[in-house]
């Protein structure tokens, strides 16, 4: 399984925490803290638990720090290869993961995920199950790619093929992401977790055992743990299974991943035959998950778009009719992030127009406008969900690993919600203006054959949909 | 928040690394005692004296309440020549009430954080009684404004042609309608045509919403850190204005009879994959057989483990991931879907379908094994707790109870009676209910590629079909 973009933050990442308390002076209940315990195995793998004996389920979530960014031109789809080569057994565990654990009660959305920066394996299962769940991750920890053969690899491929094919080609207007990331990033960010096919095709065992090896070991990974267990027993476990894998080397850092290609607009004309409606794309490229100014982006993607209230949204829906929906979006990876908004205009709207509007709204942003598009209420709406967000194990113990790998820090999220509460309208201002200037993707999306409905065509573009352009 | 020290762990982790790596043997799979069974959460009913019924589950771990209000309406009741009213009619409760506009619905929704639609929010303990004043307002009180109306159409046929771009809607309306027979409300399931939205005005929204938007036909669910008796007070101030009155019967909902097994091809040019439907009408969840049923879908159709999920993904690679067989549960007495979907590589159309129906008529002639059995049951007792795991899940899981019309207790005794289910059971109701000799299959691919492939497989006879919305 591979998403595109792992998390856009809809709000802070995610707390059950004594700061929502503050935060929100409404909140008389007492908030419980989301509680965890860190410690590292002499090999160097990092270990999160958070002990909880609500429901007598735990989460598991395994995190590697291999992506997609860490690919070479010639490797692109290779971390998404070995995430499937991972799960397809180890030396003492002949069946797939996702067989073994749904054999134990245990299930999972999609058992395993590579994004642009990390590999991960996830799933909740019966507490009476977690030594087994151990088990199967220290057997694959300890030896890794053991599957990577000639005859599974031959396999997986034609899975990949398949999965290609479902999220990629099948989906209208499925190739826009890897095209608006191609335009706008030099460097591993430029390529799609889901690689290209060409690639995946020539791979041997070798090549792939080569650029994964590296990566799957102890002191590149994180085990996280959220539920019914004692963190006592819980650790003695993780010794006893885990304790005894050797560490590595240090695995290589990636390459260039920080640099934007774009000087200017790069206009992207996307054609799609199963397309019924259109849709325009603006993207800029913003900052990684650690850097500040993250956070004041995401209360202006709120601001924009949510609901009827949005500036963006009530504008184009409701006050002149020209769209049927507005998405704006602060998408964020380690290194970089992307700052996105999509419009479907109405069939009989001119998309010329819409840029026209959403440029003329983007360059008047304001102090002012912001305070009159509810900074006050996103505030209010990202403490409620610092809360709903984290009522699964699952979440819970997949926000701690995040904050560990990208901030250095597992409960990175009560700090941002602190820094959330304190957001100024000039800072939301001012991001608006430093971060969505000129140097960005505008992408129209349309119907094939349908030419006339991209955005100010006058302008250059670049057609990207022909067959050949697949990617 | 506590964090260990690095420095003072290492130490004792090495030696104590050093003590395990020997003893530990990696060939031995641990051993999974048994635990205590599934308990559902305990719930607690009253009625309004205007007949709302109120259903709350205590949950203290989580400062949290979910809350949802079930109306039993949906798009089955709209009027033939009015399909769409029910999707506009529950759309418009948010565009303005007696004592709020729109805008002034939207802003106060903000204003508390948290979102609140006329069927369910999740907020804290705080926010509840002004959350839950909202959406009684939004159920009991909608003034459905002309203006309002009109952008919701243009939105719902945006919807329309969006939801047109997915590869499987197409095949499974035809699913539908052929399961369920052209006179069914469940074969107009799906968002209305324009013709017919064109026809419907405000009065039917009104005259609608007084048949069905009733206490006597609702349920509110409140789910999280609250008290029975604070619930009943919030909802009789919120709802107690509301009047009862007599709502309309169902339209007939019986399905037609059982077809011989046929093949529709819906042309999809260019194709990557076929988006594959194999179904047949199963009971409905009131039925003494829905365990087994359950069983059925797992031995045939689960991710790892299932027979045509293992015969199309694990052995043979046609497709990524899909649920070839799962049970779709209508709201009773309406007879539930046995069956699924897969996107399938192309060219492997034939060899695929030839796979799926394989192993349907094997599952009616042999009954699961023993390792089966026991893969069946870890997912459908032992994975319990994790379905009920949170506030909205469990709030989620009464809304789906009262739509498919079982009791609020189904599921006190659901483990019960799956671990009695016998394999030879299991069997029979996988032949009575998925007989390879009466299935509906749709396939939505490349034509000129696979029809050749299916006409030379012969699997059913083959009949070609366009959008039935059309």
């Amino acid at each position: 399984m591979v998403k595109g973009t792992r998390r856009f933050a809809a709000g802070v990442t995610l707390a059950l925490c004594a700061a929502v308390a503050r935060a929100q002076a409404q909140t008389t209940a007492a908030v419980r803290p989301l509680d965890y315990t860190r410690f590292v195995l002499g090999n160097g793998l990092v270990v999160l638990l958070n002990e909880d004996h609500s429901s007598p389920i735990v989460a598991v979530d395994v995190w590697y720090k291999l992506g997609a960014k860490n690919e070479l031109p010639s490797q692109t789809g290779f971390a998404h290869l070995c995430e499937h080569l991972m799960g397809e057994g180890s030396p003492n565990v002949s069946v797939p993961e996702r067989v073994l654990i749904s054999s134990v009660g245990g299930r999972s959305t999609f058992w395993a995920n590579t994004t642009e920066d990390i590999t991960h394996f996830y799933y909740t299962l019966p507490r009476n199950a977690l030594e087994t769940a151990l088990w199967m991750e220290s057997d694959r920890m300890a030896a890794p790619l053991t599957r990577a053969d000639s005859s599974h690899i031959r396999a997986v491929r034609e899975t990949i093929r398949q999965e290609r094919v479902q999220n990629r080609e099948t989906p209208v207007f499925g190739l826009a992401d890897p095209f608006t990331r191609a335009a706008m990033f030099a460097g591993g960010y430029a390529n799609d977790p889901l690689g290209r096919m060409s690639a995946i095709d020539a791979a041997t065992a070798d090549d792939v055992k080569q650029f994964c090896a590296p990566y799957y070991l102890t002191n590149n990974a994180v085990l996280s743990l959220s539920g019914d267990f004692t963190t006592a027993s819980a650790k003695t476990l993780i010794e006893r299974y885990f304790g005894g894998i050797a560490r590595g080397d240090d695995p290589p850092s990636a390459g260039q991943v920080d640099t934007s290609r774009l000087r200017g607009a790069a206009r992207l004309v996307l054609e799609d035959r199963n397309a019924h409606v259109a849709t325009l794309r603006f993207a800029w490229p913003s900052v990684g998950y650690s850097v500040p100014d993250r956070l004041p982006l995401v209360a202006l993607a709120s601001l924009l778009s949510r609901d009827r209230t949005g500036v963006l949204s009530k504008l184009l829906i409701e006050d002149r009719g020209l769209a049927t929906r507005v998405v704006a979006k602060a998408f964020d990876f380690e290194k970089r992030g992307i700052f996105q908004i999509e419009i479907i205009p109405r069939t009989d709207a001119s998309m010329t127009t819409i840029e026209t509007l959403v440029d003329s709204v983007l360059s008047s942003f304001s102090a002012q406008s912001i305070r009159a598009a509810g900074l006050d209420a996103f505030k209010r709406m990202n403490a409620v969900q610092a809360m709903t967000s984290l009522q699964t194990r699952a979440a819970r113990a997949d926000t701690l690993a995040h904050g560990e790998i990208f901030a250095g820090d597992p409960a990175v999220y009560a700090k941002e919600l602190a820094a959330t509460a304190a957001l100024t309208t000039s800072d939301v201002a001012r991001v608006a203006k430093q971060y969505l200037g000129a140097n960005r993707v505008v992408m129209s999306m349309v119907p094939a054959g349908r030419l006339d409905m991209v955005s100010k065509p006058e302008l250059p573009y670049v057609l990207v949909s022909s067959p050949a352009g697949r990617m | 928040m506590r964090r260990h020290l690095v420095v003072l762990a290492l130490a004792s982790f090495a030696q104590s690394q050093a003590a395990t790596a020997q003893q530990l043997d990696r060939t031995k799979r641990p051993v999974i005692t048994a635990d205590s069974p599934f308990v559902f959460p305990k719930m607690e009913t009253q009625q309004l004296a205007n007949g709302l019924r109120v259903v709350v589950i205590a949950n203290h771990s989580v400062p949290l309440v979910s809350v949802r209000a079930f109306v039993a309406v949906d798009s089955l009741d709209d009027p033939v020549g009015k399909e769409g009213l029910y999707v506009l009619t529950a759309g418009m409760l948010h565009e303005g009430t007696a004592t709020r506009t729109g805008a002034q619905v939207a802003s106060d929704i903000a204003m508390l954080g948290n979102s609140v639609t006329s069927s369910r929010f999740t907020t804290t303990p705080a926010n509840l009684a002004a959350s839950l004043e909202i959406l009684a307002d939004l159920l009991m009180h909608p003034t459905f404004p002309d203006s309002a109306l009109a952008r919701l159409k243009t939105t719902l046929a945006s919807r329309k042609q969006i939801e047109l771009q997915s590869p499987a809607t197409v095949p499974y309306r035809v699913l539908l309608k052929q399961l369920y027979g052209t006179t069914n409300p469940f074969s107009r399931i799906g968002l209305a045509s324009a013709a017919t939205m064109e026809t419907i005005g405000r009065d039917d929204l009104v005259r609608f919403h007084s048949a069905y938007y009733r206490p006597n036909n609702t349920t509110l669910i409140v789910v999280g850190d609250v008290h029975a008796t604070d619930v009943v007070a919030l909802a009789t101030k919120a709802f107690g204005s509301w009047e009862r009155a007599q709502v309309p019967e169902a339209l007939s909902r019986t399905a037609h009879g059982r077809p011989r097994t046929t093949l529709y091809l819906a042309d999809r040019p260019g194709a990557l994959q076929s988006y594959v439907f194999v179904g047949a009408l199963g009971p409905a969840r009131t039925s003494g057989d829905s365990e087994a049923l359950d069983i059925v879908a797992t031995v045939l159709g689960a991710s790892g483990g299932g027979r045509v999920y293992d015969a199309l993904h694990e052995r043979r690679r046609y497709m990524y991931s899909g649920t070839p067989v799962a049970m779709t549960w209508r709201p009773a007495p309406s007879p539930s879907t046995i069956g699924g979907s897969a996107a399938i590589a192309t060219t492997k159309t034939d060899s695929a379908l030839i796979q799926w129906m394989a192993e349907i008529r094997r599952t009616a002639q042999e009954p699961p094994t023993s390792e089966e059995m026991a893969r069946a049951r870890a997912a459908l007792v032992d994975a319990l707790p994790a379905g009920v795991e949170t506030d909205d899940l469990v709030a989620n899981r009464l809304m789906s109870m009262l739509q498919t019309g079982v009791p609020l207790d189904f599921y006190n005794s659901y483990s019960e009676r799956v671990l009695t289910v016998k394999p030879d059971a299991v069997r029979e109701a996988a032949a009575k209910y998925l007989d390879s000799s009466h299935l509906v299959i749709v396939v939505a691919g490349d034509r000129k590629t696979i029809e050749p492939l299916l006409r030379a497989a012969n699997i059913a006879p083959i009949v070609l079909v366009d959008d039935p919305s059309k």
